[in-house]
């Protein structure tokens, strides 16, 4: 329990024939944090969070929950960990009450965390109504109670905003707040809705094609990979000169050229070498990005990379 | 055995408004009305010596072999869609309990169900025996054989053990119900082939026509097909619960 990390695993792969969905990704979590999954549709984050419930078994690669082995103590671990995969898993002839009853009685717990639950997601009203008259996002809140009603120290929630009208939306980032803030509870969220994971999110991911983009604080995305502007007093031999050195030049208008650089001892040499050249570099600055400019660069950079 | 215990009771509180829980009731109680209309309108002529020992082995004979078999079908196929609809697999599997006690329970739950419509069966028959004996002056000496009825009834059903715990196997692994129906359909024609032709011996391995041969009296195989239907269940029960724990649902 003393792990640092909630989540980690290590070369995780799964491939379902020819298609390989989790590519050797190597997950670092850590506690207490909302930790946000993020990529496009179709990019390995529901089957990333199936590999890491034991849904499904990896074809190669570990995944460890609070330090320990999921394969080894798979049971014991689950009884921390709530999920909400994709949609909802109801009864739809049940009433709420009784969906969060089903499992109550699976993990053996007191009666009073059900109404606990529904009181949490303010179900209660509707709580003796079957499942099939609840809307969508009534049955996204019956979800969220059913992932939170063993409390559990890690939540893994799958696209927990699907169906939630913008109210819905802001009680479920209070929600997410209030678990990991407040009860200490790790959040592992994964959504393509960016402007959500960014209000929330401690630690981002980036994940596409099954590949692991980027790890890390939300700061660390914009400090690496925001474009870095060099400000010059020629900016056309700048760029010449850079792109003769295998730099990424991105853009070259007035006396700015941008180029991606992720790593700061880079910058130091992209500096001294442009100084070499008798170019004078007035001033060196990321550029303001939001978490969407971010994402879709490094989403589209790895698209390029892959298609070659 | 106390997850058992615990899953059990969950799975019990999901059996409620299914048609499931429906047709556990009124599945037997069909054949019975049914029978029992025969009997009420046209007794005399039907009825022989022993009219309502007749009318007991008719709704038995009826429900063994022709509905018990689709019945146990049917029930295998409305349990495992509890799962299926909503893809409730994922929140279920994902949960601290051995995958192998979650498909037990659901044999458990299913096998309950077959029983109480057997129980509900017996107790129907001998209800409705007791109002024609009361509508029908003539047979009031007419003995009600309510230990052959119960017998017959629980024989039965302990010999579909074996037919339940396929339906049950093949209805878990397929989300679509119709490999469930189509193996139990071409299993009826195939017993309704076999018996008929004296294949007896053939007929007691094969567990389609176990029921009936436990239902008989005096069928030589009868506690043959008792025993091949508990055994057998248990055995392809167990080999499905290690099959279906080994699975990918999602």
């Amino acid at each position: 329990m003393n792990d640092p990390f909630a989540i980690e695993t290590r070369g995780l792969t799964r491939t379902f024939g020819s298609c390989t969905a989790v590519d050797g990704i190597d997950l670092r979590v850590p506690r207490g944090t909302i930790y946000g999954f993020l990529g496009p549709n179709g990019a390995g984050k529901t089957t990333t969070i199936r590999l890491l419930l034991g849904l499904l078994r990896p074809n190669s690669g570990s995944i460890l929950l609070n330090g320990e082995l999921l394969t080894q103590k798979r049971r014991e671990l689950m009884r921390g960990i709530g999920a909400l995969v994709e949609t909802p898993s109801l009864y739809p002839h049940l009433t709420g009450q009784e969906n969060l009853e089903v499992t109550r009685r699976i993990l053996n717990l007191p009666r009073s965390r059900v109404a606990d639950a529904l009181a949490f997601t303010g179900l209660t009203a509707d709580a003796h109504r079957v499942v099939r008259a609840y809307s969508l996002g009534m049955r996204q809140r019956l979800g969220l109670a059913l992932a939170w009603l063993g409390q559990p120290g890690l939540m893994m929630l799958d696209e927990p905003a699907n169906g939630l009208d913008p109210a819905g939306i802001r009680e479920l980032r209070g929600h997410l707040r209030q678990f990991a803030h407040d009860q200490n509870v790790t959040v592992f969220l994964s959504s393509h809705v960016l402007n959500e994971i960014e209000q929330v999110a401690d630690w981002i991911a980036i994940i596409n094609h099954g590949r692991l983009l980027f790890q890390g604080k939300l700061q660390d995305l914009q400090r690496y990979h925001a474009p870095l502007k060099v400000v010059t007093d020629r900016s056309s031999d700048a760029a010449a000169v850079l792109k003769a050195k295998g730099w990424r030049v991105l853009e070259n208008s007035g006396d700015v050229v941008e180029l991606q650089i992720s790593c700061d001892t880079d910058v130091a040499v992209m500096n001294r070498c442009l100084l070499e050249h008798g170019i004078q570099v007035y001033r060196l600055e990321r550029r303001q990005e939001t978490l969407e400019d971010l994402f879709l660069r490094l989403v589209s950079t790895s698209e390029q990379e892959s298609s070659r | 055995m106390n997850d058992l215990y615990r899953v059990l009771t969950a799975e019990g509180l999901k059996l409620k408004r299914t048609l499931a829980l429906r047709l556990a009731i009124c599945g037997p109680m069909i054949i019975v009305l049914l029978v029992f209309g025969m009997y009420a309108e046209r007794g005399e002529k039907i009825g022989g010596t022993n009219p309502l020992t007749g009318f007991a082995q008719l709704i038995l004979t009826i429900w063994t072999i022709i509905m018990f078999p689709l019945y146990a079908a049917l029930v295998a196929a409305l349990i495992a869609a509890i799962e299926h609809q909503s893809e409730n697999w994922k929140h279920l599997l994902a949960l601290p309990v051995d995958r192998v006690t979650i498909f037990a329970a659901k044999w458990i739950t299913g096998a309950g169900l077959l029983l109480f419509s057997s129980l509900v069966l017996s107790a129907g028959v001998s209800v409705a025996a007791e109002i024609l004996r009361l509508m029908k002056p003539a047979w009031s000496s007419s003995p009600l054989p309510f230990a052959m009825i119960f017998r017959s009834a629980l024989l039965s059903f302990c010999a579909a053990g074996f037919l339940f715990s396929i339906q049950m196997w093949i209805s878990l692994r397929w989300r679509n119900f119709l490999p469930g129906l189509v193996v139990a359909v071409i299993a009826l024609v195939l017993m309704f082939i076999a018996i008929p032709r004296g294949v007896a011996f053939f007929g007691s391995l094969f567990p389609w026509s176990l029921p009936a041969m436990a239902m008989a009296p005096h069928n030589p195989y009868r506690l043959i097909a008792v025993g091949l239907g508990l055994l057998g269940g248990a055995v392809v029960g167990a080999i499905g619960c290690w099959d279906l724990s080994r699975r990918e649902f999602c």
